[in-house]
């Protein structure tokens, strides 16, 4: 006979910082995130991988937390919205969504960002197209869409002009 | 009320299969998760362990082996799409993967999991099936290979058995000059699951003609239709419009044939033709005629 669940030790890096916490076998990730260690940026949607609100960057790719058990983040490298500002300044991104106005009820937005962190740490310059493409897993109610896609958009160019200013410095 | 079990990650393959051995009927196998997690959500998923296979390494091998392409059953559609020797030697499975769901989805949803959930909207499936694909398949010191063909059975379900692991594809390469198509008909771009889909590869010889070509339609018929009867008719021939929509017609009746008359045939019968033209036009660079211009997305 089966021994009844137990709890289950996780440990993994999140946002910078290791973290150890007690799941339970079937707690999603994103249950883990919200409920136990109070990242409440992580934004639960649909909850079946379809409208990207939860999306969270594990080992460098963007990952529906929902659809993630939380004891597949043992070991990881985690990534949510909380870790994105520094010392009180918003992250690039961040600034360009609120620039671009591409906030509206704002449920959508950290998983939008997160879209859009994976897309340009992976890619810094990415085509209009691309960026459509990227954050096609990600549902927005609100905006349209439009004011989103300049957000990366300049969020990529920010990025840049960043750079020369600090190479110049 | 969420699906209650214990959690298992097997540090190599040979654990893997040694859980199997002793607890298959009491385990469900987690690979990406994307069909799992939804279905535990709902606690439709009855069983004391979930068995992660998703970081064995054994499972992520790409590769030419033998005169067969090589993908194991853990690579992910991201894995498949950034890789240059499945571009190279199999670009359908590179665009079927590309299709899939979003970059969320294709991050984790992997190639097995495709296959043994045996969802009739699977993208790879058709792709896979037009590379001859065979599948590996791993129990308790047995491992088999066996047609991918015989492995689905009907909509999610298949011939496998409780402990059958699916570890690796073998495919036929197909590259260049070998030519692919893979084209899907879904009710948005992103996201949307396929209603029809459709994987084709064609040869064409120094006079013009057709030496190889083979084609499979997925979503239309309970197993995934590889159109042996098209694939004949157009062996020899030049490619032209004329034979092409005789060639959509004849997929179209056959699968009629398999599938039975039902409400949907109505639109699928001529969604499907539709299909067929257009992917065959690109395949076979046809130009498509105005009637079908006009029904482009």
């Amino acid at each position: 006979m089966p021994q009844s669940p137990s709890p289950i030790k996780i440990s993994f890096e999140l946002n910078g910082i290791t973290q150890e916490v007690e799941v339970m076998p079937w707690d999603t990730a994103l249950a883990a995130l919200r409920e136990r260690l109070g990242l409440t940026g992580v934004k639960e949607g649909c909850g079946i991988g379809e409208c990207g609100a939860c999306t969270i960057i594990v080992n460098g790719r963007a990952v529906d937390s929902c659809l993630m058990l939380a004891a597949q983040l043992d070991g990881c490298i985690v990534e949510t919205i909380e870790g994105l500002a520094k010392d009180g300044r918003a992250h690039p991104i961040q600034k360009a969504f609120l620039d671009a106005g591409a906030v509206q009820c704002g449920y959508c937005t950290p998983g939008m960002i997160m879209s859009a962190k994976a897309l340009l740490d992976k890619h810094p310059k990415p085509g209009r197209e691309e960026i459509i493409r990227f954050m096609s897993g990600n549902l927005c109610r609100c905006t349209g869409y439009q004011q989103i896609i300049e957000a990366v958009d300049r969020a990529a160019g920010r990025d840049a002009k960043l750079e020369d200013a600090e190479d110049g410095s | 009320m969420r699906s209650v079990f214990q959690y298992v990650r097997p540090a190599s393959l040979e654990e893997a299969i040694q859980w199997l051995a002793a607890n298959a009927s009491e385990t469900v196998v987690f690979a990406g998760g994307t069909d799992l997690m939804p279905a535990m959500r709902k606690g439709e998923i009855s069983c004391s362990y979930v068995l992660d296979i998703s970081r064995l390494d054994e499972l992520k091998v790409i590769g030419l082996e033998n005169d067969r392409l090589v993908i194991g059953a853990g690579v992910t559609y991201t894995d498949i799409v950034e890789n240059d020797v499945i571009r190279e030697q199999a670009p359908t499975i590179a665009a079927a993967a590309r299709c899939v769901g979003s970059e969320q989805i294709r991050n984790v949803g992997t190639l097995g999991g495709n296959v043994g959930n045996a969802s009739p909207a699977a993208d790879s499936i058709p792709a896979l099936m037009v590379h001859n694909a065979t599948v590996e398949i791993v129990r308790t010191g047995v491992i088999q290979t066996r047609p991918l063909a015989e492995i689905i059975l009907g909509p999610y379900h298949t011939s496998l058995m409780p402990g059958d692991l699916i570890t690796k594809f073998y495919l036929e390469p197909l590259p260049a000059p070998y030519r692919t198509v893979y084209q899907r008909i879904g009710r948005r771009r992103a996201m949307a699951i396929s209603r029809i889909n459709l994987a084709a590869a064609v040869l064409i010889d120094s006079q013009g003609a057709i030496s190889d070509f083979r084609m499979c339609i997925g979503s239309m018929t309970p197993q995934p239709y590889r159109a042996s009867s098209v694939e004949t008719m157009l062996v020899g021939k030049t490619p032209n419009r004329t034979i092409i929509v005789d060639a959509a017609r004849l997929a179209s009746q056959d699968m009629i044939k398999r599938s039975g008359v039902r409400s949907s045939t109505e639109y699928k019968k001529p969604a499907a033709e539709g299909l067929i033209i257009r992917s065959l036009c690109e395949l076979f660079a046809v130009d498509m005629g105005e009637d079908e211009k006009q029904c482009e997305p």
